[in-house]
């Protein structure tokens, strides 16, 4: 995965580029043609949040909270569609609630709010960023522990999947290399995608691919185990 | 509902090239307003409902509060600008704390105790000051129970010291 932005791995972060991409993403979002327009509001928003976080910010986490889930109900309908499974590519533009819920949200005093505030916000000193980024390592090692003694366990998936995103938008806002970790995410992310689905909805078309999904995710994290181990202790960035 | 009107702590003067949103609050603000709120944890207040505004010298007042907050936080432009309607329709719980910016706030809690807004005039609500309100958030329809200021607030963290250090 190319890194975006030249960013030093030792200054102070900024917000400036995850803003960039929030406000790029939000008119695609709000005309519903493309359901990518969705998938990126909701990455911008979950950088955004991971900033906050790295930030020690506790005001405003609710707000990009409250517009990441207004968003949620349209995601999950595109993600279903990529999958094949469950109502078979119901998109978002042939679901009214969903696109109804999200216009309302982007269109809301409580989003303009939000966007007047978060370019105010002072960047996040590098030594901070440096701690924080160590405590989602180690949350990833002892993730990825409890997956490797249930590889199949969606549930535990789920939750490596959640901490590796955030390690590797921690990684990103650092300008340090997150390409295997994006592609752990990716697996997982299959992974549980296929899980859901099959909950959901039966698809057991799926199982072939969930199983694919797991097997390469678990690869991955063997691989990555060392290099995380040494990021949690300070040693790796 | 109880309602705590709040006023930003200290913030770095305006000056030229800085516009207004964006002063930060100043280290000895920061500090004091952490002192703050730990009377008004002494005092055994909660919120199950934070409003503040979007300039910076608000949400880190409104930052600090999170020890406080049991439910949820909510940035508004209402808070931003003259007390009207919008504000006061947003407003929903049974302990809510709003951060703002004066001279709004002062016709704020003018227009809930006296309904109206002129009567602003004659409140003096200093940075880090907390006026508590009850009542019905509605024109005329609360009563202020106290107005705290900044050094009030410290004292009673003091005091909440001394009780628990003397047992």
């Amino acid at each position: 995965m190319a890194m975006a932005g030249p960013v030093t791995s030792n200054g102070p972060v900024a917000l400036t580029r995850w803003l960039g991409q929030l406000k790029a993403a939000l008119p695609i979002a709000r005309l519903g043609v493309d359901p990518e327009g969705v998938h990126q509001l909701r990455v911008a928003l979950a950088r955004i949040r991971l900033w906050l976080w790295l930030g020690r910010w506790h005001a405003l986490r609710d707000d990009v909270d409250w517009l990441r889930s207004a968003a949620a109900a349209a995601r999950d309908i595109d993600v279903r569609a990529s999958l094949g499974a469950g109502d078979g590519g119901h998109a978002l533009r042939g679901n009214p609630a969903a696109r109804r819920q999200l216009l309302a949200a982007l269109s809301s005093p409580r989003t303009a709010a939000l966007l007047e505030a978060l370019p105010l916000l002072p960047p996040v000193p590098a030594d901070t960023v440096r701690e924080r980024t160590r405590e989602l390592a180690r949350r990833v090692c002892a993730l990825g522990r409890t997956a490797e003694r249930r590889p199949h366990d969606s549930g535990a998936l789920h939750q490596l999947r959640c901490a590796v995103r955030r390690l590797r938008y921690a990684l990103e806002c650092r300008g340090l290399p997150a390409a295997e970790v994006t592609a752990l995410q990716d697996s997982l992310g299959e992974a549980c995608d296929c899980a859901l689905a099959m909950a959901r909805h039966g698809a057991p078309e799926l199982a072939l691919r969930r199983n694919k999904a797991e097997r390469a995710a678990l690869k991955q994290w063997y691989a990555l185990k060392a290099p995380l181990r040494r990021l949690a202790v300070g040693r790796g960035g | 509902m109880e309602l705590f009107v709040i006023r930003h702590a200290e913030a770095v003067p305006r000056e030229e090239g800085r516009d207004d949103p964006e002063r930060p609050l100043t280290p000895r603000g920061r500090k004091r307003w952490r002192q703050s709120v730990e009377g008004l944890d002494a005092l055994g207040v909660g919120f199950d409902r934070l409003y503040h505004s979007p300039w910076l010298r608000a949400v880190e007042t409104a930052d600090a509060l999170s020890t406080l907050l049991e439910g949820e936080s909510v940035v508004t432009q209402t808070l931003a600008t003259a007390p009207g309607a919008a504000l006061l329709n947003e407003l929903s719980g049974k302990c809510v704390a709003v951060v703002g910016h004066e001279p709004w706030l002062s016709e704020l809690i003018a227009w809930l105790t006296a309904g109206e807004t002129s009567a602003g005039k004659s409140i003096s609500l200093k940075k880090g000051s907390v006026a508590w309100l009850e009542g019905q958030a509605r024109p005329g329809k609360m009563k202020l129970k106290a107005l705290m200021t900044p050094k009030v607030l410290r004292a009673l963290r003091r005091r909440s010291w001394r009780r628990s250090s003397t047992g």
